[in-house]
């Protein structure tokens, strides 16, 4: 961003959205930690009906999708946590649903990398980071922590005053047990079915209502693979790409 | 070290100055793990006379010193590597086309960015950054499978604001602290092999041989100094460029004659 462009007032207010914006990227990623799907739509996201999540395998695009998909994962963490609690009756036994809820995940992705660009006309922004991240889920192989590396990308858009989430794109590179080579298709096979997390089985959150493949995971002998087009410097959203549902742009 | 006083204009443009370097590393090291090398240094490095001449490219075992010879070392010799490692795999896999597009099949490069620490010279013309990597690389093999590797490190900087008042990179320091294979104990790596890295192979031949780097003792060098300390104008004894090289002293584990 050049800076000659802007007065000092103006400096000031970009200054503050630009952080803004980072916050609220540093708060998408946190809710996922603390499992905070059930309320995550509401809190950051756009009231706006074209809002839309990119992952590897497709678009959950729309706000009837993306509550779909956070339900998904709710009932999904309920379960985890019922299983863990017959897993482990004497240290969870006496937990409440609501004391056990979002028990056996654990999502951390840190986001480096920032590039933020605010547009001119202050009402949207754009942002880069890539995600270095240790991701321990429960299946029915028991608890298995992987490494994830990959980015992820947004679109925000102010409402009333408020920075929103508009679009988020998220794509993985690496989701590789920890401890085994990456680009190892089979690395999650050698950890077996355990008989006493059988119940886990199926239960995975919903697919993507527009399925197709943005990214494949990271293999010895997947083609060189840039990443998702980083933001640029724009005067109002109709002028740059976005990283929405609806355009192919960002990752193509 | 800052002036006494900035009026709120020059505080903002200083605030900002930080961003826009921040934002300059972010995007370099975004090129670099799209193996688009030519237009890092193409848009990202010095483009005046007097600072293409001074600048370098340094890491645990040299310096490379200009843009031509920075140009030589990162992307011909690199492109030489790339189309002997596509040489290769071609050799093996007949359905691979042996051509540009194919570069780096098999290949993941992750040098992502985090922790900056960037400081703002007080006459507002220079920078110095350092922020640190935990980098990532896997090279595909013919066979189809590969070799991933930890790459943590520190990455460090000399910015100087060119009279079209862009910031641009002037030096670029990569100090690597090891090189190990993901999934295994970083406790059973072997530390003296008496063998030069992979890394410190690729690093090839630079205009400037010298140790700047050594992590075979844990780190004890000390080099680069993290973080950089406050200054008013940027002085090449103090910087990341070659003039500001760790002095070993002998004695010093890293120290060796040829050091100077």
């Amino acid at each position: 961003m050049s800076t000659l462009r802007f007065n000092t007032e103006e400096l000031v207010g970009r200054f503050e959205d630009r952080r803004d914006v980072k916050n609220l990227a540093g708060k998408y990623v946190m809710s996922l930690l603390l499992k905070k799907e059930p309320t995550i739509l509401q809190d950051l996201w756009s009231a706006r009906d074209d809002i839309s999540l990119g992952v590897d395998s497709g678009y959950y695009a729309g706000r009837d999708a993306l509550a779909a998909y956070y339900a998904s994962i709710d009932a999904a963490t309920k379960k985890k946590a019922q299983v863990l609690k017959e897993v482990f009756p004497e240290d969870l036994g006496e937990y409440s649903d609501e004391k056990l809820y979002g028990r056996g995940p654990m999502e951390i992705r840190s986001l480096d990398n920032a590039i933020i660009e605010i547009a001119d006309d202050g009402e949207t922004a754009k942002a880069f980071f890539y995600v270095f991240g240790l991701v321990t889920d429960i299946s029915e192989r028991g608890p298995v922590s992987n490494w994830v590396l990959g980015s992820c990308c947004f679109d925000f858009i102010r409402e009333d005053g408020v920075w929103k989430i508009w679009h988020v794109l998220y794509l993985e590179d690496v989701d590789t047990p920890a401890g085994k080579k990456w680009g190892d298709p089979n690395a999650l096979e050698q950890f077996p079915e355990m008989e006493n997390f059988a119940a886990m089985k199926g239960v995975e959150p919903a697919k993507p209502n527009r399925p197709m493949e943005l990214r494949t995971l990271y293999t010895g002998s997947r083609p060189f693979t840039k990443l998702p087009k980083v933001p640029e410097p724009y005067d109002t959203f109709a002028n740059t790409f976005s990283y929405g549902a609806d355009s192919q742009e960002a990752w193509r | 070290m800052r002036k006494q006083y900035y009026s709120d204009d020059e505080r903002i443009i200083r605030v900002w100055d930080v961003e826009e370097v921040k934002d300059l590393m972010a995007r370099r090291q975004v090129l670099n793990m799209n193996n688009e090398r030519r237009k890092e240094l193409d848009t990202l490095w010095v483009t005046e006379p007097k600072y293409r001449k001074t600048a370098s490219m340094g890491s645990n075992w040299g310096y490379y010193v200009g843009m031509d010879e920075i140009s030589n070392f990162y992307v011909a010799q690199y492109t030489d590597r790339l189309q002997k490692a596509l040489d290769e795999k071609c050799a093996v896999n007949p359905g691979l086309r042996n051509i540009r597009d194919n570069f780096g099949y098999g290949d993941l490069i992750a040098h992502h960015v985090s922790t900056p620490c960037v400081v703002l010279a007080g006459d507002g013309k220079t920078a110095k950054g350092v922020w640190y990597s935990l980098g990532v690389r896997s090279l595909g093999k013919p066979d189809g499978s590969c070799e991933a590797k930890w790459y943590p490190e520190r990455i460090c900087a000399d910015f100087v604001k060119e009279d079209s008042g862009d910031w641009k990179i002037w030096h670029l320091l990569i100090s690597l602290d090891v090189e190990y294979e993901a999934g295994t104990n970083l406790g059973d790596v072997e530390t003296f092999t008496g063998a030069p890295t992979e890394a410190q192979k690729e690093f090839g031949e630079p205009t400037l041989p010298y140790v700047v780097h050594n992590p075979d003792y844990g780190w004890s060098d000390g080099y680069p100094t993290v973080p950089p300390v406050a200054y008013y104008s940027y002085d090449p004894a103090e910087g990341f460029g070659p003039e500001g090289r760790p002095k070993w002293h002998k004695g010093h584990p890293n120290y060796r004659k040829e050091n100077g």
